[in-house]
């Protein structure tokens, strides 16, 4: 068959169902929310710039006529009567943000207004602090970010930037920090921070070691999750390699109850581990994958390719995930192996009575 | 459910102008009549993604697609507007991950073994996993347009209006996506 064929085929298997009424009403709540929240911070703006726009007609209408004995009074400065009051742009609300092909990421609690969006975009960072993720920039196209005390200008794509006290740390790319009151700049790469008016390298900036995998253990059968997961990803941006921590940190997301992350770090073990690793890691996803029987197919019918203690559990599995996809055929034929291979034991009389 | 989701009949049109009009409402009967082909895209865009990723990545679609409206000048149809936001964000959540612990997938060559199944039943699953493999390994930008032309149908033109790029530069990533594919056979 060719490569489209099996495509094709491999594209079958991706599929997914339409949306129910309940999930669309969901979503339109949502974009009412959403819609009503930006409603609330445009009044707000447009309450501003009235007043602003007020306040220059009546400096219009009541400025005082000069006079011999008279005196003068102009305008405080921004208040110009030779220019349209601008409307100040409203803060980008918590969460993602598409700007066109770039993506921001707007913390709880940042305060961050959009000057220019397009090929040249320019940000106000007045609190907190944003992350973005950037397009490629050719020629005099800029993206940047603005602080009271600094500019970040993109060189790369990936960033983020906090407002106070400044600093900037750089996933991926570079960026240009220039600092407001004197001009001067620094170069900061992926890997490295800005923080405290200077750039610090990887190595600085993680001055010990990460934990040991014995304590990060420990600290996750305690229950302390959010301190074994800092020690693991400080761990595996070490060595992203060390199936031993991906395990481990497959168990901590179950146990935190976020099945996704388990699956994607129990995949991850099958991509980096030994043989005996991914193994285990195929059995680990395909028990939480029970609602998606083609994944589940694959995964055992790999793991059954080598012999291991849970071949019998993995041949039950198996069996009911081809009959969800109403493969009985499959399923039958699944089950009469197991029922002969395990003959005598609870999987084996298991399998029989299913066969039944 | 409610009355938001019950306007089968209206065209996308004429939803659209709802919308613009500033009546979310007009979400829900898009949203049914399109949420499946999203998901469906984001789930092959990113291979490793899962159901729940996917609706995740849908419905900020269609939340962004109301960002996106005053730009929707109705050249193209309203599906292929829908990909081009599916794919940004596919792509943003994809760099996010990748970024996070720069893991690069392998290929994880299959043990040899005791196999269940019949003959026909392991190659299809053995060729199922190849593809995925190596739509893994393809750049973003290929992965995209592949998916995009031969998985759903799409031609050149809308490809590159949904992308926002020129057709050569379509053909030419469909051209380096197909050469990759076939030498990965």
């Amino acid at each position: 068959m060719s490569w489209e064929t099996d495509l094709q085929d491999w594209g079958d298997t991706r599929t997914a169902p339409a949306p129910t009424p309940d999930e669309a009403a969901a979503l339109v709540a949502k974009a009412r929310a959403r819609k009503h929240s930006l409603l609330i911070t445009r009044r707000v703006t447009m309450g501003s710039t009235m007043a602003l726009a007020a306040a220059a007609l009546l400096a219009i209408l009541f400025q005082p006529k000069l006079g011999p004995t008279g005196w003068t009074w102009s305008p405080p400065h921004r208040v110009a009567t030779t220019e349209p009051a601008a409307a100040e742009p409203s803060p980008m609300l918590e969460g993602t943000h598409q700007l066109q092909d770039d993506q921001l990421q707007v913390d709880a609690g940042a305060s961050v207004v959009a000057l220019r969006t397009g090929p040249t975009t320019r940000l106000r960072l007045d609190a907190g602090t944003v992350t973005a993720t950037v397009s490629h920039r050719t020629g005099s196209e800029t993206f940047s970010i603005e602080t009271t005390s600094h500019t970040v200008t993109v060189i790369g794509t990936e960033f983020s930037v906090q407002q106070s006290p400044f600093s900037v740390r750089v996933t991926r790319g570079t960026v240009v920090v220039e600092r407001s009151e004197d001009g001067s700049q620094w170069r900061v790469s992926a890997g490295e921070s800005f923080i405290n008016g200077a750039v610090e390298r990887p190595v600085l900036s993680r001055p010990t070691p990460p934990p040991a995998l014995p304590a990060l253990q420990t600290m996750v059968l305690e229950g302390d999750l959010e301190t074994a997961r800092d020690g693991l990803t400080q761990r595996l941006q070490d060595d992203p390699t060390d199936a031993a921590a991906w395990r481990l940190l497959a168990q901590l997301e179950e146990r935190a109850g976020d099945r996704n992350a388990a699956v994607e770090a129990w995949m991850t073990v099958v991509r980096v581990g030994s043989t005996p690793h991914a193994q285990g890691a195929r059995y680990e996803a395909a028990r939480l994958l029970s609602d998606q029987p083609d994944r589940v197919i694959l995964l055992l019918t790999d793991f059954l390719k080598v012999d291991h203690p849970l071949a019998g559990e993995a041949r039950l599995r198996l069996a009911d995930a081809y009959a969800a996809t109403g493969d009985a055929e499959q399923s039958r034929a699944v089950l009469e192996e197991a029922a002969k291979r395990h003959a005598g034991t609870s999987i084996g009389r298991k399998a029989r009575r299913q066969l039944r | 459910m409610t009355d938001v989701c019950t306007a089968p009949t209206d065209s996308d049109a004429e939803l659209v102008a709802r919308l613009r009009a500033g009546r979310p409402d007009a979400l829900g009967p898009l949203y049914i009549r399109y949420g499946a082909d999203v998901r469906r895209l984001a789930l092959r865009l990113d291979p490793a993604a899962d159901p729940a990723t996917a609706d995740d990545i849908c419905q900020s679609v269609f939340l962004l697609f109301l960002d996106t409206l005053p730009r929707y000048e109705e050249r193209g149809r309203l599906r292929s507007w829908l990909f081009g936001i599916t794919t940004r964000q596919c792509r943003a959540r994809r760099r996010r991950w990748w970024n996070r612990f720069r893991i690069h997938r392998s290929s994880g060559a299959a043990s040899a073994g005791v196999a269940v199944g019949s003959a026909s039943i392991d190659r299809r699953l053995e060729a199922r996993q190849a593809v995925e493999q190596a739509l893994e390994r393809l750049p973003d930008a290929q992965r995209e347009v592949l998916v995009l032309h031969h998985l759903e149908g799409m031609s050149i033109q809308e490809i590159a209006l949904a992308l926002d790029i020129s057709e050569n530069a379509v053909s030419t990533r469909l051209y380096r996506a197909r050469r990759t594919m076939e030498a990965d056979r």
